[in-house]
């Protein structure tokens, strides 16, 4: 994405504004507990496990892999 | 709550049953055997996970330019001992204000960072953008990494591993999440090899700091990591100081938020302490000045390339 205007950026172009999860975090998730396989919800508000069905939920682009935060979703 | 005053050293406390420490939580047995298989299930380390994340969510800043953590010669050292290299993918688990992690990204590694405090992940991100080193955070817990298997050359953890509710779990998952031959680097503080010095050592800690554990010693350390498959390659050990001095005690206190009444109990412990004590953990007493110095264990292992982890298990 080019910038037409203005001095250069004082940190790099991707951490402007919010951040999708990186791909490549995504790829190495897993649930805590099961180490079951973890689908992102379509609005990027969490992480759910296949098997046991406790979702994850993500903050600021940080998902919170905790146990005792999640909830369990049909 | 009235004062308890410290009267005599800690040998005569112990023979005297004058023990004025009942209130202080207990978690680890005295014989230093860490929580086995048996231990209780995660969802139950709620409580004291709860206490850590208080606790470094209001000193989270603190830790960016602590001396101790900060300084980037002993961070040269660790990373010399560690050697990532490019395209390295690595864990730094309990990452604190990051200082680990963003030295392995300096040097090309592919580096996620994991710690249980939102405000500690929210400190190594600034400091990661700050310096243009791109990482990736993770709010997690060691006893139970949301990793896949065989995933990571390296894993690191640094003056974490005393704050852990089950560091025989936390052991296993490292091991798991690292793939065969991949290597970790571990540093935290160091239980004291003579069971008495240490039992003095470890009540030291838990009057500062209602979040530790347990400090492991070198020995224990070597035998938890071999039998997860981790294979000690380095272990040395050292004093902990902050510019090669010994820690100034009114401010190591402060920084874990000792109450009044624990640092009056402590600076008692520390001015009655024995000559083996005060060589052990470097106690100066001057005019105007007390200090100490935490013993410090840093280890580099590798895991066994007989020890691929089912990826799923």
């Amino acid at each position: 994405m080019a910038r037409s205007l203005g001095r250069p950026p004082l940190v790099p172009l991707r951490y402007h504004g919010r951040m999708a999860l990186s791909p490549e975090l995504l790829k190495i998730l897993v649930c805590p507990v099961d180490h079951g396989e973890l689908d992102l919800r379509p609005d990027q508000s969490g992480l759910k496990c296949r098997t046991c069905h406790r979702v994850y939920r993500i903050e600021d682009d940080i998902p919170i892999m905790l146990a005792d935060e999640a909830r369990i979703e049909p | 709550m009235a004062r308890t005053r410290v009267k005599g050293n800690f040998k005569q406390l112990l023979r005297n049953g004058d023990w004025p420490y009942a209130d202080l939580p207990v978690f680890a047995p005295p014989d230093m055997d860490p929580p086995g298989a048996d231990s209780p299930a995660l969802e139950s380390f709620a409580g004291l996970h709860q206490r850590v994340r208080d606790q470094f969510g209001g000193s989270a800043q603190a830790y960016t330019a602590s001396p101790g953590h900060a300084d980037t010669a002993v961070l040269d050292r660790l990373m010399n001992l560690l050697q990532p290299a490019p395209g390295d993918r690595a864990l730094d688990i309990a990452t604190g204000a990051g200082h680990v992690a963003l030295a392995m990204a300096e040097r090309g590694a592919e580096v996620t960072a994991l710690d249980l405090t939102p405000a500690m992940l929210e400190e190594a991100q600034s400091n990661a953008i700050r310096r243009g080193l791109p990482i990736t955070t993770t709010e997690g817990a060691a006893e139970c990494l949301p990793f896949t298997g065989n995933m990571f050359d390296l894993v690191s953890v640094r003056q974490a591993p005393h704050h852990f509710a089950d560091v025989a779990a936390a052991v296993r998952e490292m091991a798991r999440v690292l793939r065969p031959g991949g290597r970790l680097l571990l540093v935290d503080s160091a239980g004291l090899e003579d069971r008495a010095l240490d039992t003095q050592y470890d009540l030291i800690e838990r009057l500062r700091d209602s979040t530790h554990v347990r400090s492991y010693t070198p020995s224990r350390w070597t035998a938890m990591l071999s039998s997860a498959g981790l294979l000690p390659r380095s272990v040395e050990t050292s004093l902990y100081t902050e510019h090669g001095r010994p820690m100034e005690f009114y401010s190591w206190t402060a920084r874990a938020r000792t109450s009044s009444e624990n640092v009056r109990r402590l600076q008692d412990l520390l001015l009655t302490a024995s000559p083996q004590l005060r060589q052990a953990l470097g106690i100066e007493i001057a005019p105007g000045f007390l200090g100490l110095c935490i013993p410090e264990v840093t280890i580099l292992a590798e895991k066994s390339a007989a020890r691929e982890c089912d990826p799923g298990a």
